[in-house]
């Protein structure tokens, strides 16, 4: 398999496949967690939070793995970039590894949470004159929240409602994209000349 | 109720929050006590103190559910 699709493709498409996988547990882990703690509740706020930065930081690495499989397939003249899952996958590519204002919010939230920029936000709070420190349901930590630190870092990241629902919504459109790594996995497949054949086995 | 400086990893994720500890530590005294009393998470020493004008945490509990949140007033 691998001298017939390449090394260096299968490689990338490899790397892919993690952040895939990641993502796609993300999702998983999303689900769980409204299912267990209700679509309301402050722990799932608090959960949902964690995973669309954490995806946000995947889908970053995610892009620079798809340029390396992209420019391996390229390489061995495999690459068809007008098919559907390669226009998917370049518009991802080029949304976090080119656009500025991703990469931004890449860098100021999602794994960095830099002084500067909580500083910014602690400032912004303090000029309201109330702050919520944590918020949460019963007794438990796991219903809870340190809700003062998310709201200084959103606040200190100088983008408005209208930023964070252009950015919300395609992290939620591009969290889906392991179907059409598949896709472009099997149009690699065939164009390496590797057939795909269907076998039963005993459970 | 016994106050404890960090939470405590448990069995599982459902540690209690040592700040519910705090407003229970609140709901027996007067509810609002200086911010200078949180750095020591030392609540049986916060005193009742409802004319100052410094940093303060107050617990607000909403009636009917036990939702609940702590807000820095004065901030």
């Amino acid at each position: 398999m691998r001298s017939e699709v390449g090394a260096d493709v299968l490689n990338a498409f490899a790397r892919c496949f993690v952040h895939a996988d990641r993502l796609t547990s993300l999702i998983s882990f999303a689900y769980l967690s409204s299912q267990h703690h209700g679509d309301t509740s402050r722990a799932f706020g608090r959960n949902l939070q964690t995973m669309v930065w954490f995806a946000v930081g995947t889908l970053r690495e995610l892009a620079t793995a798809i340029r390396a499989l992209r420019s391996a397939l390229a390489k061995r003249q495999m690459l068809n970039p007008d098919s559907s899952p390669w226009k998917a996958l370049r518009a991802i590519e080029d949304r976090w590894e080119n656009e500025v204002f991703f990469r931004d919010m890449r860098n100021i939230a999602a794994f960095h949470v830099d002084s500067d920029v909580v500083e910014r936000g602690l400032v912004s709070l303090e000029e309201d004159g109330v702050a919520i420190l944590s918020e949460g349901e019963g007794p438990k930590q796991d219903r809870s929240t340190m809700r003062l630190g998310l709201e200084a870092l959103l606040k200190g990241s100088g983008k408005d409602l209208a930023d964070f629902d252009r950015f919300m919504s395609a992290v939620g459109e591009d969290q889906g994209i392991a179907f059409t790594i598949q896709e472009a996995f099997m149009e690699a497949l065939d164009k390496a000349g590797v057939t795909t054949d269907q076998e039963q086995e005993e459970a | 109720m016994r106050v404890r400086a960090t939470p405590r990893a448990s069995d599982d994720v459902n540690y209690h929050c040592p700040l519910v500890a705090v407003h229970g530590g609140i709901r027996q005294d007067s509810r609002v006590f200086p911010l200078s009393r949180y750095t020591t998470l030392c609540l049986n020493e916060a005193k009742h103190d409802m004319t100052t004008t410094e940093p303060r945490l107050v617990l607000v509990e909403e009636t009917g559910s036990d939702r609940w949140r702590i807000e820095l007033r004065n901030f």
